[in-house]
């Protein structure tokens, strides 16, 4: 059955166009990841991002800790010596530092070297020898 | 498999179409964007849908109808009763310059809003798409009887709305 007049007039009438800046937001999410544009921190971060939200995460935590006990900032050549096992020293020598830190006008005179004690032979296996041998 | 090319290929032989019937079926411009998108996402993904098909435009219009009466019933009630207002403000036509035909096209779209969706389908099909009624029933998944008769209660539907209108023109 053709169509009547009435049927021809709303056909006359052009329907609206679709917006043409939805073309380009369509496609590019329609198309495949590798074509995708990526920023440059955005290949930084890939392909781990956790990663790096962890090690931030563990900077902010550690920043804060030391910003709640309230030490003074160390810097890194203090901390360098702190974190460096120190050496054992002798009574001498403490005795030497104690005097100087207390700012003695005599640095305490150095305690002679004491002459190691003679102890009493301890059994030795010549000895034993010797004995045996008269 | 459809690469980057086809799909824009594909965009550009249908998408008018597809616009023009998913915002006549959804009477809103952002769910038309959305549905739209949807669309062209699903055959992205999915390539093969189209392989082997005789009938292009019938089947993308068909995808497009039913991700359209998706939206429509995950809305439910309530919000479908709230969007009458912007239903009913939806630009279909293109502007004319002409004060008569301007007229007409708003009066047009009011009467058309009208429709039940299903009749308000299968006029677009029929008079904006040119389809046969059995490209329609194919599109829309009906017997071709039953696009016909939709399509007559929804032409006589119009005709009684614009007689003043049309009377005038003529």
């Amino acid at each position: 059955m053709p169509p009547d007049d009435f049927e021809r007039l709303l056909k006359r009438q052009p329907m609206r166009e679709v917006p043409a800046e939805w073309r380009k937001e369509i496609l590019a999410v329609c198309a495949p990841p590798a074509s995708r544009p990526v920023s440059w921190w955005h290949e930084l971060l890939w392909p781990c991002p956790q990663a790096w939200a962890g090690m931030a995460a563990i900077w902010v935590i550690s920043f804060a800790l030391q910003l709640g006990t309230g030490g003074p900032p160390v810097s890194p050549p203090q901390q360098r010596a702190l974190s460096q096992p120190q050496p054992v020293m002798g009574f001498a020598e403490r005795r030497q530092l104690l005097a100087q830190l207390l700012g003695s006008a005599e640095a305490a005179p150095a305690p002679a070297i004491e002459a190691p004690k003679k102890s009493a032979p301890r059994p030795q296996s010549s000895r034993r020898e010797s004995c045996a041998m008269a | 498999m459809s690469t980057v090319l086809d799909l824009e290929r594909l965009y550009d032989d249908h998408a008018q179409a597809l616009f023009a019937c998913l915002l006549n079926f959804t009477r809103n411009e952002a769910d038309t964007r959305d549905l739209l998108q949807e669309l062209f996402l699903k055959l992205a993904r999915r390539p093969e849908l189209l392989e082997g098909l005789r009938d292009e435009r019938g089947f993308l219009l068909r995808l497009a109808h039913n991700l359209a009466v998706d939206l429509v019933r995950r809305r439910g009630t309530r919000e479908r009763a709230s969007d009458r207002l912007a239903e009913e403000r939806v630009a279909l036509f293109a502007e004319s310059s002409d004060p008569d035909e301007q007229a007409l096209r708003l009066v047009l779209t009011e009467a058309l809003g009208k429709l039940a969706p299903e009749q308000r389908a299968v006029v677009h099909l029929k008079l904006w798409e040119g389809m046969t009624f059995e490209a329609i029933a194919g599109a829309l998944g009906l017997s071709p009887n039953t696009a016909a008769s939709r399509y007559r209660y929804g032409i006589d539907k119009l005709r009684e709305r614009l007689r003043p209108l049309y009377e005038e023109l003529k």
